[in-house]
């Protein structure tokens, strides 16, 4: 494994580098020893590793804004990490420099605006705890949760437009956001929404987005390559009375496709998770499942809430009619029943995907994991799934697909996961998402969280303007390419 | 009586079919009560499973082994057929008693001449899916969910 890529740091100057760290943050909180920085350096996916030079552990924001100035005057990368889990080697130093670690003391809940319903947080807040201080303290609120495990970050999937389970109404995380704080390349201070107003200290008033000019596209999906986030206003959601969820299955992929897109335009569901069955049989303990000839292809979850039993019923009662006309269009049958239920009878251990924030077992139990998660036009799915089977096939690779309906329909998620053994498999495993993501792109997929690889083959098939707009962009808000260089494969 | 099988232990095969796996965890409810183990040991019958619209699977019952099989055979003792996963969901919460599921409808049975056959498998299987209702109560509570806080 080829570590050292060209760092732009050169020794010669690394011991004056250091000192200034130091001084910026204190010097138990700077790092340059090899055991410490080799984390840092490659994640579970087959993207290319690459060493920082340094780790920091930030602990505020008056020295996020030095150590920009600092880095922007010497031309040093920063790449800002929270916990690396983000499946697309976003954290990976691609010229060396300094990895900026705000998961481990810059993870405060700064606020909960109880009324205006959001939250307040610093960069490194993880699922788990505001999951766990909402349930503690404001049990009347919620927020969303992903497939993700509770010890990532909440703040870094928001600025990645990351998906959960309320995007069938909600949509992507991105849109949920009220406000930004960001320390630009100079050092000055951005406040980004309705906190614009008013004293900038006030925690009140990160209410609103819009009307304004929406530069929050600035940062969001820009893997930290424009600017460095301080806070962030999230988005709660009034958490009603009645929780809970449905468990459907269905055959095929022309059913399945019909069904994810159907019952999201019901606009009555929080979310669909649709899982090959293989996966749920990996969750039920089996290592290497195969589909057999009969077994139906998609368990379904769909989360759902309501504000008492006859609003729940009501919901139900439009879905098992959504499901009948699909019954009927497709001469086929869609079971649907209750998932707790479902989950007691057969096997408690599926409940892995519905009780969020939580480990999915099935998604961590190899040292490798890698996806082509993709924003996927919903009328095609059912190609994409019989296509993407084809490559699984190929490579022998337990299938195993994602898909969710985003926003009432409106785009869909397409995610086909592989986990591998990393020393051993990587090789195959690379050859195999490369198949995946040309199915994707096919059919008008396009790739998130998105790894340089792939960034760099999407240039070559989009709208060459957009990519010089992008570059510009790029270049205006950092000018001296410090931060996370490398990234979207420029 | 009782105490003959106390510390015997149930043989399960590893079903690699979901619905066979699902049957093995409801068989697995009251693994290691003695009532349970009595019924079990020696039977020594076949009863296949069937899940209207979706397959078949058969529970053989041998000596103290209980093997899951994906798919049917023709040499059974008895045939079974739920007729949906809301039928089974529906006897789990006790919404639905297999009386009144063999008179619906909702259950079918081959064979049913074998009515010793019948009742001892109900004997064998209700009392575990209404554990397993049990448990999904539980769960639609809060109570034992993954992400309880504090558990
Ligand atoms: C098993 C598993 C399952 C997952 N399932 C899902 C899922 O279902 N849905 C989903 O959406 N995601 C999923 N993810 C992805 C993951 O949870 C998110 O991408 C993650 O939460 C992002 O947070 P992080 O702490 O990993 O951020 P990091 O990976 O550390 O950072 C994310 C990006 O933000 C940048 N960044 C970090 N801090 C800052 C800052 N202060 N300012 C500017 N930029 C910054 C980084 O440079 C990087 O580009 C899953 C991950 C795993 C491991």
């Amino acid at each position: 494994m080829k570590l050292e890529r060209n760092s732009r740091i050169n020794q010669t100057n690394k011991s004056e580098i250091k000192s200034k760290l130091e001084e910026i943050f204190g010097a138990k909180n700077v790092t340059d020893k090899k055991h410490n920085l080799l984390p840092y350096s490659y994640d579970a996916t087959e993207c290319e590793p690459g060493m920082p030079d340094f780790i920091c552990m930030v602990e505020n924001v008056g020295q996020v804004i030095n150590v920009v100035k600092y880095a922007n005057n010497k031309k040093i990368p920063l790449v800002p990490y929270i916990t690396g889990n983000n499946i697309g080697g976003l954290t990976i130093p691609q010229e060396g420099g300094v990895v900026l670690d705000f998961g481990k003391k810059m993870n405060q809940i700064i606020h909960i605006h109880e009324s205006h319903m959001y939250a307040l947080l610093e960069p490194g807040v993880t699922f788990g705890q505001l999951y766990k201080h909402l349930k503690e303290n404001y049990p009347h609120l919620r927020y969303c949760y992903p497939f993700a495990p509770p010890y990532s970050g909440v703040v870094g999937n928001a600025i990645l437009s990351g998906m959960n389970n309320l995007s069938c109404i909600h949509g992507s995380m991105g849109d949920w956001i009220n406000g930004l704080e960001v320390v630009l390349y100079d050092g000055s201070i951005v406040r980004i929404g309705s906190c614009f107003m008013g004293d900038k200290l006030s925690v009140d008033n990160w209410h609103s987005r819009y009307p304004m000019p929406d530069l929050m596209g600035l940062f969001v999906n820009w893997q930290g390559a424009t600017g460095i986030v301080t806070k962030c206003a999230v988005q709660l959601w009034p958490r009603k009375k009645i929780e809970r969820k449905l468990l459907a299955i269905c055959k095929n992929s022309a059913v399945t496709a019909e069904f994810i897109r159907e019952i999201g335009r019901l606009e009555i569901v929080d979310d669909i998770s649709a899982v090959s069955v293989e996966v749920a049989k990996m969750a039920l303990g089996d290592p290497t499942p195969v589909k057999l000839d009969s077994e139906p292809d998609f368990p379904v979850i769909l989360p759902m809430s309501a504000h008492n039993e006859q609003h729940y019923q009501v919901k139900v009662d439009l879905v098992n009619q959504c499901i009948k006309k699909i019954e009927k269009k497709y001469n086929t049958t869609i079971q649907c029943t209750d998932f707790d239920y479902f989950a007691a009878c057969i096997g408690d251990d599926i409940r892995v995907f519905a009780d969020l924030p939580n480990v999915i077992t099935p998604l961590v139990e190899y040292s490798g994991l890698t996806w082509v998660g993709t924003y996927a036009p919903p009328d095609n799915l059912e190609p994409l799934i019989d296509e993407t089977a084809q490559v699984f096939i190929k490579f022998d690779i337990p299938m195993f697909i994602y898909m969710k309906s985003m926003k009432s329909s409106h785009y869909a998620i397409f995610r086909p996961i592989i986990r591998y053994k990393k020393e051993l498999e990587e090789e195959r495993m690379k050859k195999a998402t490369a198949d995946i993501l040309e199915v994707c792109l096919k059919y008008g997929c396009i790739p998130y969280k998105t790894p340089v690889w792939m960034a760099k083959r999407l240039q070559e098939i989009i709208d060459p303007n957009w990519l010089k707009f992008f570059k510009r962009t790029k270049k205006f808000m950092d000018p001296n390419n410090i931060f996370n260089p490398g990234r979207w494969g420029i | 009586m009782e105490n003959r099988v106390e510390k015997e232990i149930i043989e399960f095969n590893n079903p690699r079919d979901i619905l066979g796996m699902g049957i093995k965890n409801i068989l697995q409810y009251r693994k290691t009560d003695p009532k349970f183990l009595n019924l079990i040991k020696d039977w020594n019958k076949t009863i296949i499973i069937g899940f209207k619209d979706i397959y078949d699977v058969t529970v053989i019952f041998k000596g103290m082994n209980i093997h899951i099989n994906y798919g049917s055979t023709q040499d059974y003792d008895l045939w079974l057929e739920i007729g949906s996963i809301q039928t089974m969901t529906d006897l789990a919460k006790g919404d639905l008693g297999p009386i009144s599921g063999f008179l619906t409808g909702k259950i079918k049975v081959k064979k049913i001449w074998n009515i010793l056959v019948l009742l001892h498998f109900i004997r064998i299987f209700i009392p575990n899916l209404r554990m397993a209702g049990d448990v999904g109560e539980l769960r639609q509570k809060g109570i034992g969910r993954r992400n309880e806080v504090g558990a």
